[in-house]
């Protein structure tokens, strides 16, 4: 897992804002599991200050496995070899590449399963 | 400044329906580039980051061109341009590149250039090889601004700008810009 993707999880979240992400966790004997993850932030009801996180996580398919693990190999290398800044810079490269932002990027990822076999017949055109 | 290859004079064949995307900051160093931007160029992702984009700068190419370039998108207009850059082996190929621009939404100030490059096809190259050659001889034997006039000159003959010049020798037509705007958009 590149720190890049921490460092914005966080970074949304102490701000107060929910997201979602998607996480390569590691279980207790080494092996792992893929979750997309939803993040809600939930506030004190008085003091209107930040109380817990709650996380949702569900499966992802192999499309999404797939394009996901490639981009935080990326980033993770570029991390490693340059510094989280540039992480972050490049993760923001390939969001505009696609003119969408970190939010709609997660809602296709979310929504891949449907929109699979539309996605797989164009890109197949080019 | 980084060593550049020599080149070898060799021709890479891109695949045109392929984009070279990178973002760079305002100073033209490499933020981010896509993976067809480090197959072409043999450099990897690694060494492209934070290096500034001329080190894919061919030495045939008039400094006039890059000029252009500068001018129009640091005053926030797009511009179409045909380059020859040089890949890490020595090779070279030819692009016809598109802007993004990005600006601070606070500021308005300009914050990142994002550039789409698609393979230049054969009638474009052979149109501007020979231009760029003469300005590239005018810059050698006199200065930019000599071969910059020149240029201007040569479209002003024309009635065009160099944007307007170049999308009318390059744009694809039809179904195909359907098809090459929709795979910009495309995920």
């Amino acid at each position: 897992m590149p720190k890049t993707i921490f460092k914005i999880l966080w970074d949304r979240l102490h701000r107060g804002l929910p997201l979602k992400v998607v996480i390569q966790n590691l279980t207790k004997c080494g092996n792992h599991y893929w979750a997309f993850t939803s993040i809600e932030v939930k506030r004190d009801r008085d003091t209107k200050e930040i109380r817990n996180f709650i996380a949702y996580r569900a499966p992802i398919n192999n499309h999404a496995k797939e394009l996901i693990s490639t981009l935080y190999r990326q980033v993770k290398e570029v991390e490693e070899k340059h510094s989280l800044e540039a992480g972050i810079n490049f993760l923001h490269g390939f969001l505009d590449e696609k003119r969408l932002s970190y939010d709609d990027f997660m809602e296709k990822i979310e929504n891949s399963a449907n929109e699979r076999g539309i996605l797989a017949k164009l890109k197949n055109i080019f | 400044m980084t060593q550049r290859p020599t080149p070898t004079g060799k021709e890479i064949r891109l695949d045109s329906k392929k984009h070279i995307v990178s973002k760079t900051d305002t100073k033209g160093n490499i933020l981010y580039a896509n993976d067809y931007f480090t197959e072409v160029s043999g450099y990897n992702k690694s060494e492209l980051i934070g290096t500034p984009h001329n080190i894919l700068r061919h030495p045939d190419m008039p400094k006039a061109i890059f000029k252009l370039m500068w001018d129009s998108i640091k005053s926030n207009q797009n511009i179409t341009a045909v380059v020859k850059n040089l890949a890490k082996s020595g090779d070279h190929y030819w692009i016809v590149t598109d802007f993004d621009i990005q600006k601070d939404p606070n500021t308005g100030a300009i914050k990142n250039y994002i550039a789409y490059r698609q393979a230049a096809s054969k009638k474009v190259v052979e149109k501007i090889e020979p231009l760029y050659k003469t300005l590239k001889e005018i810059e050698d034997k006199h200065d930019m601004e000599a071969s910059f006039e020149y240029l201007t000159g040569y479209l002003q003959e024309k009635n065009m700008g160099y944007h307007q010049f170049i999308e009318e020798l390059a744009k694809p037509t039809g179904m195909a810009a359907m098809f090459f705007e929709a795979m910009k958009k495309l995920f």
